[in-house]
């Protein structure tokens, strides 16, 4: 999810909508307030434009889309209980078959596999509508 | 073929643990689709082939890696004949991504396996 977040930048630089309603003709007062309360589902290109134009004329210093727009990570949704127990039945009897497989290899030798490549990984976890997301190693 | 496919994950299956089994359930993973990415699902899962040690049982559907690909450190090998699905929590590591030949053998073992299902 994206969250803009105009009046984080205003009040970070001791501006009202006010001001910025000066200096942005190009933006009507409605959608200006619109935007600084958050009550939008997006935002034109041209209208992101007239707001970073504005800003760095108020503020004397260059404005960015990263200075409006926060992208916010959905925590994943918890699985239900019923699915989790189905799922997790699969993949017990789907680790119960590759024992069997694994069955004639010596333990020492399974051991230093598994060691080898916990090690190879890099930490990552699922993020929704993300995918695979890499992890810095101290977290 | 989607772009997921290729990823090779490290994911912590479930295991009934058996009295002095040692833990073996995390292991390396192919990520064949994750379906909650093109359909509103609810609750998210992700479609995987679990990665072995053994080198020792092949066919077509048992798709050999040397170490180094995918940066994997092992050689080991993926086991087309065992696709399964697994909450998505369960994703505790990245690899890297399939390429050239083991890209190629490994949607070749999936083509096989998934063929019927999609009515080719």
């Amino acid at each position: 999810m994206i969250k803009l977040k105009l009046k984080d930048c205003l009040d970070a630089n001791g501006l009202s909508v006010y001001r910025l309603e000066k200096e942005c003709p190009e933006v009507s007062r409605t959608t200006l307030y619109k935007l600084a309360s958050g009550e939008v589902d997006g935002v034109r290109f041209n209208t992101l434009n007239a707001l970073l134009v504005a800003l760095a004329r108020l503020t004397g210093k260059p404005v960015t889309p990263n200075d409006l727009l926060e992208v916010i990570e959905e925590p994943l949704e918890e699985m239900d209980e019923e699915s989790k127990a189905w799922l997790d039945m699969a993949g017990q009897d789907t680790m119960q078959a590759i024992h069997k497989l694994e069955k004639d290899v010596p333990p020492e030798e399974l051991k230093r596999w598994h060691e080898s490549m916990k090690a190879a990984a890099k930490p990552a976890r699922y993020v929704q509508g993300k995918g695979i997301v890499l992890l810095e190693r101290d977290t | 073929m989607n772009s997921v496919f290729g990823q090779v994950i490290r994911v912590a299956f479930p295991e009934r643990k058996p009295k002095g089994h040692e833990q073996t359930g995390e292991r390396p993973a192919l990520l064949i689709d994750d379906p909650s990415s093109h359909q509103k699902l609810e609750s998210p899962m992700l479609v995987v082939v679990p990665i072995t040690t053994t080198t020792k049982h092949q066919g077509v559907l048992r798709v050999q890696l040397v170490a180094g690909e995918a940066n994997l450190s092992e050689a080991c090998t993926i086991l087309f004949d065992h696709i399964t699905s697994v909450d998505a929590s369960r994703v505790r590591g990245y690899y890297g991504k399939l390429e050239g030949d083991a890209l190629e053998q490994s949607r070749a073992a999936l083509r096989i396996m998934t063929k019927n299902g999609l009515g080719e």
